[in-house]
């Protein structure tokens, strides 16, 4: 399924996780909204409808977009080295929803800013840049934010944060090849408590075992994905590297990892594994593959299996894909959306065949 | 008196100018004089009242100025009188207007000359009056010094304080100019050696000048106005070089661009003024700045002007009669410099080896000594540098600087016939590396530039060196000559060309043998790529080469053999030729080459060519005539009609340039071979025809290879003068039997164009008015639409027609528009009105027929006035005619037109064609879509606000369809590709940026697939248009 | 501005390697140069002419070099045709090696830049391309590669109107009639 484009280059896709909004962010400097809806008829598909465009006022390529937790705001990370917090102002009768304004505007990174993710709860805000930190916000009413830290460990750019599905821990991977985790010490301020090395390059993306924050995937302009397990103990942070997925052959710049449907993982426990879900990846030979990641039971010597369910070559044409990521919403589990040097932004659905529709 | 009295009241009352007049004309008339005005102003003069004093002076003043020198007596007195009101500050303006009409005064005396300026120096201040006045007081200043200079001198050191102090601050730009001219004359004539100083603060304190003429200057003074007469300031004596030269170098150091290139332009002026001692002790200082711009140029601009003030600098060093002594001691900067640029010279590789020869070759233009001096240092250096054997790698470079060394001692000024040669003294051992540089690939390039400079420097080499330059060349032929880049061909031809116009001996008698001897007797079979190759580059050698007249004379005749020896190979039989296509193409690029080889000497009018009527024509004839007449229907060579097409050419070109009688000759043995079936009388050659064989080309039942000769017959008719009569008893049977095989007997397009060209000719030349009105009356044309005819037929027909039409229009014949008329009448056939349409344009398009070397009769700006009738009916056709099929008729034609004619002749049409054209480019026919585009591509002017504001009014659309035919998918003719993109790629500089930005991006999009056209020529616009753009931005 | 190499070694720039010929390719018979005034479009036939080594070469010989603004990367031999490969397993991946003309040039992040500007401009958009420099021409030779071929990096530095004033000034006198 495609839409009309953004003007420039699209970085960057956003599903709400409480309301049937999709967006995508451009060089254009704009973000575009889309609403969806599935007919009780055929469950398995969508239609979508073009809704808005924010125009931002960003001066340079707005390069990612986040949900926070309650769907009410998006905030936006530009090279123009701003945040941007944007919420939806109710004009009151009919229930209508109207514009969407700028709620507060957040400066601080000297250069581009080229992430940003709302934590689990919603309470926290990281963001990072090419000045090598990565800033923490506290989330306060009435859009109002408070830097509560800013972790300068990284020796080059910051190109990803993603927080921890459960708990408070933020994860950042960076163009000096390694990935760092983050830490806040009640009596003290945020500290870095680990750091992953391992890719042979760039790490340009990370995505978090959705369900328990066991393990954290990354993706490198190695061409390859990492996965980490996290080993356990109390308050100190350990993880290690389990599993290299090879396939792609240009640099992977974005992955996405979601549980899987419940007729996959009722199988999977059928056969006395357990399912970890499914990894899509893409990136800059645009090709998008699904993997499934299953683990033996025996939960102390965990080796862990990955197959390819899906591989979808040129899937914006010549173009690099620069973003994939999976629907969270129930029951729209199998969904995900893409976006890519052509602008476009494509929604894609892993059907029980492995069908790929739409 | 009393009359005087009363004019001067009632002028103080009203001001008005009769009252003036009549004071004048009374003082004329000796009814009154200056005198008793000046009593009738008595009371006015004393009077209390600043205002009526200011009016009473005012009013003298006024009438002085208006009345006649003769009747001015008194002087002194007026003088006087008005230097005394120059006290009272109320009465300054009036004196000053006075004094300025009293000075210019003939009888004015010296005494009262220096009494005004001592006035002016005493009582006017200057910060105390606006421009205006301040300019008064200059034009006063400036006519005394031009009129009383003796009596101002007399004043000495008075009066040059007095003016510097009465000048200093001026600001205004026309007091500047009044006030410069008279610092020169001070400068120059007076005595001011004492006052270098203060000169020198008035003037140089504008230099740079940073005036920029407002844009409502009533004086329309210009910023080069100003440079111009401060530069007469600054170069006006040489006591201002130890001043000027420290300000200079800090300008030249600090300045912009525009400063520095000011600087060096004044530079240029006051150097040889201030002399070689103010140079020589500056030298080192100057070099040094000289030198930054020189080799960090800021612009190429800066640069060079920063080369000639070098060599001024050098000039005022050198040049003096001390200089002039050819082999005294260089001392100081020269040698400096010099060693300064050897010293980069000993890395010729590197970049700043180039700027360092530009210095050393801007030396040798300077003064002999120097310019001997320089050569003495540099040649040796480089031809040591070549020989050095660690140096082997840097060869190309040193022998690319030693080439510009040669060229620069060539072009020297100081290089006359009189004089020897500069480079005489090295001439050996240059000769020497430059041969050993031609041997190999990487130098040989700069080794031909420099022999050609050599070979081009009077009085350098002998007779036998030039034998001996080209002995050199010539090996490089022995090597396989297609193994040359194109650019070495082209240095290997113009040094052979040089040579050739001083000695061609040497070309004939050596190379020539060898390249003719390296073509092949019999063509390489098709197989052989590398083969065909060698003779193409070895026949594009020799016809670049043999244009004078020796050489070609010699071309004619191997050439020729060679032609015949191909195409009727001696004992052999077709059976013997398995693929005669090669052949064929071998000797088809034999007569190419002889025609270009003709083409360009017509071109230089070489009074050779006639001659060659009688010496290459019958040979041509002879070959083909023979081939048509043995080869019975079967394939021989000369029978190609692509052959016969080059021989045609020739046969034009050749008897084009022969006198009319000479002509006539010649066109009787034609007609006679062509209509009497007496080929023999224009042939001559050893190709004997067969007794039986017949010719007659004309007749129904003739053979295809007979009729296609008649290209050359065609060839011939349309080279005569207009005098030649045709050897017919009637002219306009003969067109008229021209006319009937064209369109009925004529097998193929050749033969068809080439008798309507024949005719068209003829027409043009020689009207033939019953031909005329017959073709009128019996509407000829008509047939066209009989669609009882072959469409092929009915097409001739209106080719024909177009033809006939268009030999009329070039003459501006009466008839012309009636036949024109008759076209436009077919525009709403369904079959042929287009083909009809497209005559229209036919009628006045450029072609190879109808021209000047042609003798054809041609009136001036016939276009023009065909367009003047027939564009405004075809566009109101286009716009308003019935049905759409007509108006696309009509716009066919207007396309056609438009293409055919100068865009003089509808640039003031372009708003309502503008949407026409438009409509154009949706019609199916990718010709008529080329020429919209062509056009709107002429009138593409970034320059003509007009056009381009109608280029705005349709951008969008412009760009909608431009994309349309720019894309593979949507438009097959790759021409039609090449020049949609080309419109793209000018549209950016056509339209102001917040027309189109809302486009960019997606244009830009778009643009992005014509980047991938199958074809290379489509790719190439494409990335241009692509790239404006880019650039295109607010 | 530091200066890296004030007095670099200059090579003589090669015609335009795709000079007329005065034959149609594989054609037997010499052009008639007076044949058709449509000389230059006589190929209508849309047959493929893939774009090759010499073509990308076209494309970026005439850029100048940052330092010596008269000067192209040809004549400093910053690029030439060899240097650019193309990928034989995918023909639209294609890697263009530069030579720094010293080896500690600061401008080499600048020319890279420029040569993947001129690119991204000029091919299709099906080419991936990766720039780096001549093994062993720079001593931050693997810095430079990561940071050209960074794409992040690339776009942001296109939005900063300093350089890309400068970059426009670089590639203005890049034109294919050389």
């Amino acid at each position: 399924m495609r839409f009309p484009g953004h003007d420039d280059r699209a970085w960057h896709v956003a599903w709400n996780p409480t309301r049937s909004i999709l967006a995508s962010c451009s060089a254009d400097k704009t973000v575009r909204l889309y609403t969806y809806t599935s007919s009780a008829s055929e469950p398995n598909t969508l239609k979508f409808n073009y809704n808005t465009t924010i125009p931002t006022g960003h001066t340079k390529t707005v390069r990612a977009i986040a949900w926070s937790p309650s769907g009410k705001t998006l905030a936006t990370a530009s090279f123009d080295a701003n945040i941007g917090i944007w919420e939806q102002e109710d004009s009151g009768e009919d229930g209508e929803k109207g514009e969407w304004e700028c709620m507060s505007l957040l400066e601080g990174h000297e250069t581009e800013c080229k992430s940003i993710a709302y934590s689990s709860t919603g309470t926290l805000l990281a963001s990072c840049s090419r000045d090598k930190t990565v800033w923490i916000w506290e989330v306060h009413p009435d859009a109002d934010f408070e830097c509560m830290g800013v972790l300068m460990e990284h020796s080059q750019d910051v190109k990803c944060v993603a927080w921890h599905p459960k708990e408070e821990i933020l994860a950042s991977a960076s163009y000096d090849d390694t990935i760092k985790l983050y830490l806040d010490d009640p009596s003290d301020d945020w500290f870095c408590a680990a750091t992953l090395s391992g890719h042979g390059s760039t790490v340009w993306t990370l995505a978090w075992e959705p369900e328990q924050g066991q393990y954290l995937a990354s993706g490198s302009d190695d061409h390859t994905i990492r996965i980490w397990r996290r080993l356990p103990g109390q308050g100190e942070l350990k993880f290690q590297c389990i599993a290299v997925l090879e396939g792609h052959d240009r640099s992977v710049y974005s992955i996405s990892w979601t549980k899987a449907p419940p007729y996959v993982s009722q199988q999977a426990a059928a056969d006395g594994q357990r399912n970890l879900g499914w990894i899509a990846s893409t990136g800059g030979d645009g090709t998008i593959f699904v993997w499934e990641l299953t683990l033996g039971d025996n939960e102390d010597a965990p080796h862990i299996r990955h197959s390819i369910i899906t591989r979808i070559d040129a899937a914006h044409g010549v173009h690099d894909l620069n973003s994939i990521v999976w629907c969270p919403r129930p029951g729209m589990e199998g969904t995900f959306a893409t976006a890519g040097d052509d602008g476009h932004m494509k929604v894609w659905k892993v059907q029980r065949t492995e069908e790929v529709g739409k | 008196m009393d009359s005087i009295q009363r004019l001067v009241r009632t002028w103080v009352a009203s001001g008005r100018q009769e009252e003036i007049q009549e004071t004048v004309g009374a003082i004329s008339a000796g009814s009154a004089s200056l005198l008793d005005v000046v009593k009738a102003l008595g009371e006015y003069l004393t009077a209390e009242e600043d205002e009526l004093r200011n009016k009473g002076v005012d009013f003298l003043s006024l009438v002085i100025a208006a009345c006649p020198s003769d009747k001015i007596n008194r002087q002194s007195v007026l003088v006087q009188f008005m230097c005394g009101k120059l006290e009272d500050t109320e009465t300054v303006i009036p004196a000053l207007k006075g004094l300025n009409s009293l000075v210019v005064q003939p009888a004015l005396t010296s005494p009262d000359a220096v009494d005004v300026v001592k006035a002016l120096f005493m009582h006017v201040k200057m910060r105390a009056l606006v421009q205006s006045q301040r300019f008064i007081v200059y034009s006063i200043i400036d006519s005394l010094v031009a009129k009383h200079r003796e009596a101002l001198k007399t004043m000495g050191n008075e009066f040059i304080t007095g003016y510097v102090s009465l000048a200093e601050g001026e600001k205004d730009p026309r007091n500047l100019l009044v006030a410069f001219a008279i610092a020169r004359v001070l400068l120059i004539e007076f005595d001011v050696k004492h006052y270098i100083e203060q000169l020198f603060n008035i003037t140089f304190c504008y230099f740079p000048i940073t005036f920029r003429p407002p844009p409502d200057d009533p004086y329309g003074i210009t910023t080069e106005d100003l440079k111009k007469a401060l530069r007469e300031c600054l170069d006006a004596t040489p006591a201002f070089g130890p001043l000027a030269i420290p300000l200079f170098l800090e300008k030249l150091t600090a300045g912009s661009p525009v400063t520095k290139r000011d600087t060096l332009q004044t530079l240029d002026v006051c150097l040889p003024v201030y002399g070689s001692l103010v140079a020589k002790e500056n030298a080192r200082k100057l070099w040094n700045t000289l030198k930054l711009e020189i080799f960090q140029p800021t612009d190429p601009e800066t640069e060079s002007m920063a080369l000639h003030t070098t060599q001024v600098l050098v000039q005022t060093i050198y040049g003096g009669p001390t200089g002039a002594a050819q082999d005294q001691e260089i001392e100081g900067l020269a040698k400096d410099a010099c060693e300064d640029c050897l010293k980069i010279l000993k890395e010729p590789e590197k970049s700043q080896a180039k700027p360092a020869t530009k210095v050393l070759c801007a030396f040798v233009s300077t003064t002999p000594s120097v310019s001997k001096f320089t050569l003495n240092q540099a040649v040796p250096h480089l031809i040591k540098l070549f020989l050095n054997p660690d140096e082997i790698q840097n060869r190309a470079p040193t022998l690319r600087l030693l080439a510009d060394l040669i060229h620069a001692a060539r072009q020297s000024p100081l290089q006359d016939s009189a004089t020897p040669p500069a480079l005489l003294p090295y001439k050996d051992e240059v000769l020497g590396v430059l041969t050993v540089g031609l041997t190999n690939v990487s130098s040989s390039l700069n080794a031909l530039d420099g022999l050609n400079g050599m070979v081009t420097t009077d009085n350098l080499l002998f007779d036998d060196e030039l034998g001996f330059v080209v002995h050199n060349v010539n090996e490089l032929f022995t090597k396989d000559v297609t193994e040359h880049s194109e650019d070495v061909s082209d240095a290997i031809l113009s040094l052979l060309a040089s040579v050739s116009a001083i000695a061609p001996r040497h070309v004939s008698e050596t190379t020539l043998p060898l390249l003719f001897t390296s073509l092949p007797d019999i063509a390489p079979p098709r197989t052989a790529e590398s083969e065909r190759l060698k003779y193409w580059t070895t026949l594009s050698f020799l016809k670049r080469l043999c244009i004078q007249p020796d050489l070609f004379e010699m071309l004619v005749i191997r050439l020729s053999t060679k032609l015949d020896l191909i195409c009727v190979p001696s004992g052999t039989t077709l059976q013997d030729v398995p693929d005669p296509e090669p052949v064929a193409a071998y000797a088809h690029s034999i007569l190419r080459t002889l025609a270009d080889a003709v083409a360009k000497k017509v071109e230089l009018d070489h009074p050779d060519v006639p001659k060659y009527v009688d010496r290459l024509l019958p040979c041509l004839f002879n070959l083909h005539m023979y081939s048509a007449l043995v080869s019975n229907g079967d394939y021989l060579v000369a029978t190609d009609p692509r052959l016969v097409s080059v021989s045609a050419e020739i046969v034009t070109l050749v008897l084009q340039t022969a006198a009319a009688q000479k002509q006539e000759q010649f066109i009787k043995s034609l007609f006679a071979a062509y209509l009497d079936g007496l080929p023999q009388a224009v042939t001559e050659g050893h190709h004997k025809f067969p007794e039986d064989a017949v010719f007659s080309p004309l007749a129904s039942d003739a053979s295809t290879l007979q009729k296609n000769l008649i290209l050359l017959f065609s060839a011939a008719l349309v080279a005569l003068h207009k005098e030649v009569a045709l050897p017919v008893p009637e002219e306009g049977l003969f067109l008229d039997k021209l006319l009937q095989w064209s369109v009925n007997q004529a097998d193929n397009k050749l033969q068809n164009e080439a008798s309507e060209h024949a005719i068209s000719s003829v027409l043009n030349k020689r009207v033939e008015e019953a031909f005329l009105t017959n073709k009128l009356e019996s509407n000829w044309l008509a047939r066209a639409t009989d669609t009882g005819l072959a469409l092929p037929i009915r097409r001739r027909v209106i080719l024909a027609w177009a033809w006939m039409t268009k030999a009329l229009q070039v003459r501006s014949h009466p008839s012309a528009q009636r036949f024109t008329d008759r076209l436009v009448e077919l525009f709403n056939d369904s079959d042929i009105g287009w083909d009809a349409a497209r005559a229209i344009g036919q009628v006045v398009s450029t072609d190879k027929v109808l021209t000047k070397r042609n003798h054809a009769v041609i009136k001036f700006l016939y276009a023009q006035k065909f367009s003047n009738v027939m564009l405004p009916r075809i566009i109101e056709g286009a716009k308003s005619a019935g049905e759409p099929r007509l108006q696309n008729a009509y716009l066919v034609a207007l396309t056609s037109l438009i293409k055919s004619v100068p865009k003089s002749a509808y640039l003031h049409q372009m708003s309502s064609l503008m949407p026409l054209l438009l409509r154009g480019l949706d019609l199916p026919d990718s010709e008529i879509r080329a020429n919209v585009i062509d056009t709107l591509l002429a009138v593409a002017d970034p320059t003509a606000k007009s056009s381009s504001n109608i280029v705005s009014e349709h951008a969008s659309s412009l760009v909608a369809t431009m994309l349309k035919n720019c894309m593979v998918r949507e438009m097959p003719s790759v021409r039609v590709r090449v020049i949609a993109l080309r419109y793209l790629a000018v549209l950016p500089s056509l339209v102001k940026y917040d027309v189109l930005h809302p486009q960019k991006a997606m244009v830009l999009r778009e643009l992005a697939k014509t980047l991938d056209d199958p074809k290379r020529s489509v790719r190439k616009e494409a990335v241009e248009a692509r790239t404006n753009w880019y650039k295109y931005s607010g | 501005m530091e200066v890296f190499n004030p007095n670099p070694t200059v090579f003589a720039p090669t015609k335009s390697h795709r000079v007329a010929q005065f034959a149609k390719p594989h054609s037997l018979w010499l052009n008639d140069a007076d044949s058709d005034q449509e000389g230059e479009y006589e190929d209508e036939s849309n047959e493929v002419e893939a774009i090759d080594q010499d073509e990308i070469f076209e494309l970026i010989r005439s850029i100048s070099d940052p330092e010596h603004r008269s000067m192209s990367l040809e004549q400093l031999a910053v690029v030439s045709a060899p240097q650019i490969t193309f990928d034989l397993k995918f023909p639209d991946r294609v890697t263009v090696e530069f030579t720094p003309t010293v080896p500690h040039c600061g401008m080499s992040t600048f020319i890279g830049l420029s040569i993947r500007v001129r690119l991204l401009r000029s091919l299709p958009e099906r080419y991936k391309i990766d720039i780096k420099v001549k093994p062993g021409s720079h001593q931050s030779e693997h810095a430079l590669n990561k940071q050209l071929n960074d794409k992040e990096r690339v776009a942001a530095a296109l939005e900063n109107p300093a350089l890309l004033e400068v970059l426009e000034q670089c590639l203005s006198t890049a034109s294919l009639n050389a």
